[in-house]
């Protein structure tokens, strides 16, 4: 795969440097794609799989992964998925790995099963962040229709042939409120998440832009990718074979992705394994004094 | 293994009764709602797939208490403004007070918000929109209060069975039949009742109206040129190579939700359901017609009454169910149209 042009590496002035304020981030889910890792651009590195536990890494490629970071001065951020029991295993033993080895990083978690044990058995051990599962932003792509003005239009009953015109106005305040709010504007649930030692939420740059009023976490933004749908019916093949499949998994993610295209919606939506996404690229002036302290860059679809 | 239907009015509530449902569903969304948050569903269906009225509500309650059948109520938004809070805990504290016997939540911050003391002999049912896939996730959510977990669309047979066993203090639900869909509600933003489409259609008065698709998270009044509803459009694929970008040639057209409501079977598993001790089946879909309720719940409850008359061959039990779909839908089942193909294949291969 490219690496995404990175748009950030450049300030307003455009001269390269990093953002002041800004901790830059890239997220790595292979060994091979350390490569896109350079000191000058980035101070930490997201080292996993974030969508499907049939990904997650080894303890000898995590191993190398924390070898890499360490050599280089990088932070460490490891991302989980959603797991079932089995990888809730796998995750166990990673955990287990990183508190043995007395490693200081930073745990993005997609699972409330998976923070609910980090918190009875590896208590303080890490720093915990809620990952962009959890955070449940509105990630439609439609959305940029839907914020948009349109020309009045008109509608054909098939019954009657009556036409009707009709004319989009941009939503209300409070419609616009809900659909750039997330799970976390919820004081109760902030509350709630400190407790179990949550100090950080990764979000995605959606479309429609981000309200985050109120929320008390530090916060990550992803760019340019902003995952739309994720399932365990992997859909990478699942329609050419007529079959849902859950555990039946031949890594096609690792070899090609999809890229769709539908009139309706005015944007290509990517399929890599078991979760879609469309690319919004990070306007690093559009951020404002919004609380983002750290971005992440996907050099590739993640996975 | 009880069975628990969709309802959407009193007289639905009659009729599924009758034949002998255990369990009803639905959603409400009161004209106090309405009138402050129009845009925003409650319960992630739009207003004619909820009670409107609490004095209606009320009546199907009794309705289903005079049958011994419970009734759930779904507040079960992904999560609410922070100032929706306060009136979704009037409503669930209303429906309570009426005689609701639960619950069905998404958002654990509904949770956190409740008086325990109101939820005390009530059943606090953790919708599938919390996506819960493993055993600490459902300590997580007990820890909550909740008693019982859905069980969300995309897992395995013995996936739910290691749960099931591993707290047997906890009910557990699953979806039997239509409404399958390759993703999963509580991880998609292109949920699938985003699905609809724009035209006119006649109010009870005889006018004509214009029809709202209804959104993502929300019955929203937006009109859009040539918008069909997000899962429901028709994608054109391109595979690429990860290792050059590279078009590798093309793929049949993807849509994120290409069922109809009427789709989705998961009988053959009841027998598995049965010994794992699932305490409920649930069939889906509140906006299906009432005569498809019916069907679902007559043909569910026959599935389920063959393991009634002592111990059967799975292998068999699997034939008549296969028979009894067939006979009841005049089509064959197929293995797209399966919730659980786990029950069928075997692990073929497993990185």
């Amino acid at each position: 795969m490219q690496p995404v042009r990175l748009l950030l590496s450049f300030s307003v002035s455009g001269k390269k440097e990093a953002v002041l304020g800004m901790e830059k981030a890239v997220h790595i889910s292979n060994l091979k794609n350390l490569k896109y890792f350079n000191k000058e651009d980035y101070q930490r590195i997201y080292w996993g799989a974030e969508f499907c536990q049939n990904l997650i890494s080894d303890l000898k490629d995590t191993d190398k992964a924390l070898a890499f970071a360490a050599k280089n001065a990088s932070g460490f951020s490891f991302i989980t998925p959603l797991v079932t029991d089995s990888g809730l295993k796998k995750l166990n033993k990673a955990f287990s790995y990183l508190r043995k080895n007395n490693v200081k990083c930073e745990i993005i978690v997609n699972d409330w099963g998976v923070l609910g044990c980090l918190h009875a058995k590896f208590n303080k051990c890490f720093k915990l962040a809620l990952g962009r599962l959890l955070v449940r932003q509105q990630r439609d792509p439609s959305m940029r229709t839907v914020f948009e003005e349109q020309s009045p239009y008109a509608v054909r009953d098939k019954n009657t042939g009556k036409l009707s015109v009709i004319i989009h106005r941009p939503p209300g305040g409070l419609y616009q409120k809900g659909m750039r709010a997330s799970y976390i504007n919820s004081s109760l649930l902030q509350d709630f998440l400190s407790r179990f030692g949550i100090e950080r939420i990764e979000l995605n740059n959606v479309i429609q832009g981000l309200y985050l009023e109120g929320i008390r976490f530090k916060k990550s933004i992803y760019t340019p990718y902003v995952n739309i749908s994720t399932t365990r019916f992997c859909p990478m093949e699942s329609r050419a074979q007529k079959l849902y499949r859950i555990d039946m998994c031949y890594k096609e993610c690792q070899g090609h992705y999809y890229e769709m295209h539908s009139r309706n919606i005015p944007m290509v939506i990517y399929k890599r394994g078991n979760t879609t996404f469309y690319k919004n690229p990070l306007d690093i002036r559009s951020l404002g004094k919004n609380g983002i302290d750290r971005i992440v860059i996907q050099p590739e679809l993640p996975f | 293994m009880k069975i628990k239907a969709p309802v959407i009015n009193k007289e639905e509530a009659m009729r599924l009764c009758e034949i002998g449902v255990d369990e009803l569903f639905c959603g409400i969304e009161p004209s106090y709602w309405r009138k402050r948050y129009k845009c925003f569903s409650i319960s992630q269906r739009p207003t004619f797939a909820n009670f409107t009225r609490l004095s209606g509500l009320e009546k199907a309650i009794d309705i289903a208490h005079r049958h011994k059948t419970k009734v759930h109520i779904a507040v079960n938004a992904f999560f609410y403004l922070e100032e929706q809070y306060d009136m979704a805990e009037r409503i669930i504290k209303d429906v309570l007070n009426i005689g609701a016997d639960g619950i069905i939540v998404a958002d654990a911050a509904i949770l956190l918000k409740l008086n325990k003391d109101l939820l005390k002999g009530k059943d606090v049912i953790i919708g599938c929109d919390a996506v819960v896939f493993n055993s600490a996730a459902v300590r997580f959510y007990k820890d909550l209060g909740a008693t019982r977990i859905v069980f969300p669309r995309s897992m395995t047979i013995s996936e739910m069975r290691e749960i099931a066993a591993s707290d047997a203090s906890m009910e557990y639900e699953v979806f039997i039949i239509h409404d399958l869909c390759f993703f999963e509600d509580g991880l998609c933003a292109s949920c699938k009742e985003a699905s609809g489409s724009i035209g006119l259609r006649k109010d009870k008065k005889g006018n004509e109206k214009i029809d709202l698709f209804s959104g993502p998270l929300i019955s929203a009044p937006i009109l859009l040129r040539g918008y069909l509803g997000g899962c429901r459009d028709r994608f054109q694929q391109q595979k690429v190579s990860t290792r050059d970008d590279k078009d590798i040639g093309s793929a049949r057209p993807f849509y994120f939700w290409d069922k109809k409501h009427i789709q989705g079977c998961g009988a053959c598993a009841i027998y598995d359901f049965k010994k794992m001790g699932i305490a409920s089946l649930k069939i889906l879909d509140r906006r299906l017609p009432l005569e498809e309720k019916i069907k679902a719940v007559k043909f569910i409850k026959k599935c389920s009454d063959l393991l009634l008359k002592g111990p059967v061959d799975k292998n068999n039990y699997i034939a008549k169910c296969k028979e009894l779909f067939k006979k009841t839908f005049r089509a064959e089942c197929n293995l797209y149209d399966c919730y659980y193909p786990s029950v069928f294949l075997e692990k073929r291969k497993q990185f």
